[in-house]
């Protein structure tokens, strides 16, 4: 009976989501254990056990916790420029339309240059102290890129082409600001600006991660609770309708969550590009999910971004991971915007 | 309103007609249109439940767009649509998901998305969102795909499928929602004559199952062929309404379609089968 045997497919299908799920998990854990057991200083391994659980020496715990703070950090900036990439792909219905490619990173970090160059007129502005300068930027700078993009974009919808070639340009335009005011900010500090520029994780901010990770946290609940109604969009706004999934205030807060998580992960590692675009469509064609996930977007995120910074590390001439990720990224994105032309034109 | 028994092997015969049963959907004065345009004009209209109500008319002439209306995705201007007795407004979305499916012109599936994905997609209106995923969902989407021929391609994505599988798939979505009422906007375009008669066929098996269908279809012989009732409309009003034999004769084929045609008995049963001969 087709019944009988359709119950083995279903469950073949889960599997594969399963099996493919607790390989990247494996990944995570095998990558994370060389980060933190390997590494520039090279600390024997029961030093950096014992710094691990607070028994080493001083100098040992320094260097342990810089371990753990890259580590947490390619995680957390992973998983949330994996799911930020895969709410707005959902709902634009647009694979290529993810906060790095529509310029909301690069955006987010010309704000925080901006804000880092002259901290006293910001604390004066909005009396913050002027330390969170740069984290305000891109928040701020996250939420004006997308309002921008937005607003350019839409003629009574969104037609993909149009958004895309509207972000590409603002993207475009962000970054020639971050160059700018760095030359013009004349910053000795050659990690800052890499950082400004392609993004990278050499020394984060430890003070971020908790309030990072916490926003993190709070947007993967959210997706979850979106994620009925973020299946049914993937349908289109008239099948999600029918669904009994109106559009309403799904959109808008999806958009707001996406924002959210790619200007704070601009905020830890600056605008490391393509990571948004790339996890959630790996993670469909990994996972075989119906669509791009966010959650299995924020899990092959982790794992791509940790492995993009483990190579980066690697690399003879050691890389800020923004190169990595660019470089690996771009013929992925060609080769999906290339399939869609056939696809449209046949 | 006469029925039409079927001789056919192809068909089952029509569910039993209950006469003085309300309609499934009940328009009224019903205005609609889009930004400057309106496209439907004080249009009244009965939906017989459990029959087959097929909706033609020249382009443009808002067909589409009455579906749309009768399915909530366009909002009347003036006017009302009553769905089993209860207004249209008065209906949580979630809930007139369960009462009413509708599956608009050539829907998208995501990359990737397979048949039994969007089987499974048609319990949503069932299940909130914190619910787990039961074997009774599953029994429901697996009928569904059952009933639609397509159970064997469940973990087939759909891109891989032809037209009128995939077309069959969608509808799988629609009957996992379990509806009273399905709207099916021009299930039949882009399909081959074997495809679309593929389709129609499970339309019929729908009818036996109790389910009341408006489609909009182009093809007028296939309207005549499998429709209990057809509703011509021009001009955004309800031109003529009926069985097709009453409704489909030379004349209203002129006036409306501007259409030079014969119409003939067709020799399985005596539908009218419609024979163009020009541009009247």
């Amino acid at each position: 009976m087709t019944g009988l045997t359709l119950g083995p497919v279903g469950l073949r299908v889960r599997r594969r989501a399963v099996v493919a799920s607790l390989a990247l998990l494996l990944v995570v854990v095998g990558l994370g254990a060389l980060g933190l057991l390997t590494g520039p200083l090279g600390l024997p391994v029961d030093r950096v056990l014992d710094a691990l659980v607070g028994s080493g020496s001083p100098l040992d715990q320094l260097v342990v916790t810089q371990r753990t703070d890259r580590l947490l950090g390619a995680l957390l900036v992973g998983a949330a420029l994996g799911a930020a990439g895969a709410l707005t792909q959902s709902i634009t219905r647009n694979p290529v339309a993810s906060p790095d490619v529509l310029g909301v990173t690069a955006g987010a970090s010309a704000f925080a240059v901006a804000a880092s160059v002259r901290p006293d007129d910001v604390q004066a502005l909005l009396g913050l102290p002027a330390q969170s300068a740069a984290v305000v930027g891109t928040l701020v700078g996250g939420i004006v890129t997308a309002a921008v993009v937005l607003l350019l974009a839409h003629r009574g919808g969104f037609d993909g082409y149009r958004l895309v070639l509207v972000g590409l340009a603002v993207n475009a335009l962000a970054l020639a600001v971050v160059a700018w005011l760095l030359t013009r900010a004349e910053s000795e500090d050659a990690a800052v600006a890499t950082r400004w520029l392609v993004g990278s994780l050499d020394g984060v901010d430890h003070g971020l991660l908790l309030p990072f990770g916490l926003l993190v946290g709070v947007c993967l609940v959210t997706c979850l609770v979106l994620a009925d109604r973020l299946g049914a969009m993937r349908l289109g706004p008239d099948v999600a309708s029918t669904l009994g999934a109106t559009s309403g205030a799904t959109v808008p807060a999806a958009l707001a969550v996406s924002v959210l998580l790619a200007a704070g992960a601009t905020a830890v590692a600056g605008p490391i590009s393509l990571v948004a675009f790339a996890a959630p469509q790996v993670a469909l064609r990994l996972l075989g999910t119906a669509g791009p996930t966010p959650l299995a977007g924020a899990l092959t995120g982790a794992a791509l971004l940790l492995a993009a910074d483990t190579a980066a590390q690697a690399l003879p001439v050691a890389l800020p991971v923004g190169i990595v990720t660019s470089v690996l990224g771009a013929p992925f994105l060609l080769f999906l915007v290339a399939r869609s032309l056939r696809r449209t034109r046949g | 309103m006469a029925d039409h028994p079927r001789t056919t092997t192809l068909h089952e015969p029509a569910a039993a007609p209950t006469p003085a049963a309300a309609p499934a959907l009940r328009a009224r004065g019903l205005t609609a249109g889009y930004e400057g345009r309106i496209v439907l004009e004080k249009l009244d209209l009965d939906v017989e439940a459990g029959r087959i109500t097929t909706v033609l008319g020249p382009n443009g002439c808002g067909k589409s767009t009455l579906l749309r209306t009768l399915g909530r995705l366009v909002r009347p201007r003036e006017g009302t649509v009553e769905l089993l007795g209860r207004p249209l407004p008065a209906l949580r979305p979630r809930e007139l998901a369960r009462r009413l499916a509708l599956l608009p012109q050539s829907p998208v599936a995501p990359e990737g998305m397979t048949v039994g994905d969007l089987a499974e997609r048609g319990r949503q209106p069932h299940r909130p969102w914190y619910r787990p995923w039961s074997p009774e969902d599953a029994a429901i989407a697996t009928e569904a795909m059952t009933s639609t021929g397509v159970a064997d391609l469940a973990s087939r994505p759909l891109d891989e499928l032809s037209g009128g599988q995939r077309q069959r798939a969608w509808i799988a979505m629609t009957l996992a929602q379990q509806p009273d009422v399905l709207l099916l906007d021009e299930p039949t375009t882009h399909l081959d004559l074997a495809h679309a008669v593929d389709v129609l066929d499970l339309v019929v098996r729908l009818r036996s199952q109790g389910i009341t269908v408006v489609t909009v279809l182009h093809d007028l012989s296939l309207a005549a062929r499998y429709s209990d009732t057809v509703v011509v409309l021009q001009d955004g009003r309800v031109r003529a309404q009926g069985p097709p034999a009453d409704v489909l004769d030379a004349g209203l084929l002129r006036e409306v379609f501007g259409l030079d045609a014969r119409v003939y008995p067709d020799p399985v049963d005596g539908r009218p089968t419609v024979v163009p001969v020009g541009h009247a």
